[in-house]
């Protein structure tokens, strides 16, 4: 056997110091066989970090399932705050104020409440709904159920006085509600100012809770990343210790990782979107029958597209820290 | 090319592996590293590469102290030394055409260069027809060859390697240490640490005798060594 140096040896000798040379960036594609030869180095670095998910890696996918879970618990909260945020804005443009008499209460009663609401400023609209009518609205309401109203021997529902406030007035429902409440022959006051309210409190509350348990969740789901990469890393500690004998600089070693941990996030985020969107159609039909049932007319939304793409963002930006610290922890050292 | 000033490499056991090591090897010659098992030869190829760090004296490497590079000249160090480990350090979850690539992307040499130049160097090392094996399936012969091709496919200044016979039959041997011949003909500095006297003998390079982490001899043959031991 003969040992051939190759031709270009001789020629690069003396061509300066080889131990202070800075090798040139790649700059072009070729590939052979099964080798990993890339256009640039971020390519070759991307297909070194797709590998372990071809070859089915259990830890990956694992990992990536449980990112695609956890966004997925964000994204159902995001669909629940986007659609009650909706709800809330329709009550809040009705802004209807219903005064429920006394079934004792007499016309005059009547009269004088509503004199007492046409006389206030921004109130219009004002209707008296007779207990008739209202009978009749429960009925279309309760659809298919209406039926057991047929049992009652009378009408139980009581005359109602119903107007709309307009403007700068209808911060003054509370103020009103309570004042029209004081009057004779008045059993309750409602407004939907006050269950937008109420609403709003609710809403609120959702998303709070879903702030804590979100970052919470995120922040786990950011340990098991880390430490997937650290499995990884472990598991290829002979091939790093290789490569840096071998002149491998930092960035070299740790960008494979890096983008491994960033694909974990993309595709999990991936999944959390197709399982949010599963949700979402399953759920809806029951829901919005439950809406009509409380004759709220309303098409409910799927998340929009900004928050879609937060949701990759978020999936990409865990991925991403929970290898870092994976790396700076298990490389730097 | 490579000096050792009173070099000591104490482990926290407390264990010396070096004691005191003091040499100096010119560019572009080509030395053994003889002495027994534990003599210290594996410890000097170390210390060359920066695997370990003296605990007293220096080692220079092209005129830079190796314990005073920074974290990112320490690459550049590397990528001028072709390492050749006794345990070949090959990676099995790559082909063989895989193995030597590795150490040219290490290197960030251009894409488009680097099959045509691993190709060449499998031929020259004559493992152009296994290419796309696996390492594994490879003798142990084959094996010390990538690793060979592997340490020199970017052309490094310098080559060291640990026991690059020491599996071998005495023909595969020879044939190893004809590659490490032509590479020294170009030019190429060469240090290799082997116990295996009789083969050393036959090329009448200098050597480094080591005992117990000392240098108990530098003979101008391995055949005056032999004759002074």
């Amino acid at each position: 056997m003969i040992f051939r140096l190759p031709d270009a040896f001789s020629a690069r000798r003396g061509a300066g110091n080889r131990f202070t040379r800075k090798p040139k960036k790649p700059s072009a594609t070729q590939t052979e066989g099964n080798a990993i030869i890339a256009k640039n180095f971020h390519l070759r670095s991307l297909k070194r970090a797709w590998r372990p998910f071809a070859e089915r890696s259990l830890a990956h996918w694992t990992t990536t399932l449980i990112i695609a879970m956890t966004i997925a618990i964000y994204g159902a909260f995001s669909l629940l705050l986007v659609n009650s945020n909706k709800i809330l804005n329709t009550w809040d443009d009705d802004n209807l104020v219903t005064v429920f008499m006394q079934r004792s209460a007499e016309r005059n009663h009547l009269i004088l409440v509503g004199k007492t609401i046409k006389s206030r400023p921004g109130t219009n609209n004002l209707t008296v709904v007779s207990p008739a009518d209202a009978l009749k609205r429960l009925k279309n309401m309760m659809g298919d159920d209406a039926g057991l109203l047929a049992e009652l021997d009378e009408n139980p529902l009581p005359y109602s006085i119903e107007f709309k406030l307009s403007g700068e007035d209808r911060t003054q429902a509370a103020t009103m509600a309570r004042e029209i409440s004081a009057l004779p022959g008045v059993e309750a006051v409602t407004y939907d100012r006050q269950w937008a309210d109420r609403l709003a409190s609710v809403i609120s509350a959702i998303r709070y809770t879903g702030n804590i348990l979100s970052f919470l969740l995120l922040g786990a789901v950011a340990l098991v990343v880390s430490n997937t990469i650290k499995l990884t890393i472990i598991a290829r500690r002979d091939e790093v210790e290789i490569m840096r004998f071998m002149g491998a600089d930092d960035r070299f070693i740790k960008t494979p990782f890096i983008y491994e941990g960033v694909l974990q996030g993309v595709i999990g985020a991936t999944g959390a979107l197709i399982l949010t969107g599963l949700l979402y159609l399953s759920a809806k039909e029951p829901i919005l029958n439950l809406l009509h049932s409380f004759g709220t007319l309303l098409q409910l939304e799927f998340l929009p597209i900004t928050q879609l793409g937060l949701l990759l963002v978020i999936g990409a930006s865990l991925g991403l820290s929970g290898a870092l610290i994976s790396v700076s922890r298990f490389l730097d050292a | 090319m490579i000096q050792f000033h009173n070099v000591t490499l104490r482990y926290p056991t407390g264990y010396e592996a070096l004691k005191g090591v003091s040499f100096t090897l010119s560019k572009g010659s080509f030395h053994f590293l003889t002495g027994h098992s534990g003599a210290g030869k594996t410890s000097i190829l170390k210390l060359i590469y920066r695997a370990e760090l003296p605990s007293e004296g220096s080692v220079l490497v092209d005129g830079r102290n190796v314990a005073q590079l920074s974290r990112k000249q320490l690459p550049l160090l590397r990528r001028g030394i072709g390492v050749i480990f006794q345990d070949f350090k090959l990676l099995y979850d790559r082909s063989v055409f895989e193995n030597v690539a590795l150490a040219m992307e290490v290197v960030g040499h251009a894409a488009d260069r680097i099959p045509g130049q691993v190709r060449r160097t499998l031929q020259n090392v004559g493992l152009q027809e296994r290419m796309y094996q696996n390492p594994i399936s490879l003798s142990g012969g084959e094996q010390q060859r990538l690793a060979i091709a592997r340490a020199t496919v970017n052309w490094p200044p310098l080559v060291i390697a640990d026991e690059p016979t020491g599996n071998l039959d005495k023909e595969m041997g020879r044939r190893i240490i004809a590659l490490f011949e032509t590479l020294h003909q170009q030019g190429t500095t060469v240090v290799l640490a082997t116990h295996d006297l009789d083969l050393a003998a036959e090329t009448g390079h200098p050597c480094i005798e080591m005992l117990n982490g000392s240098i108990v001899g530098m003979h101008e043959t391995v055949v005056e060594n032999r004759g002074e031991t």
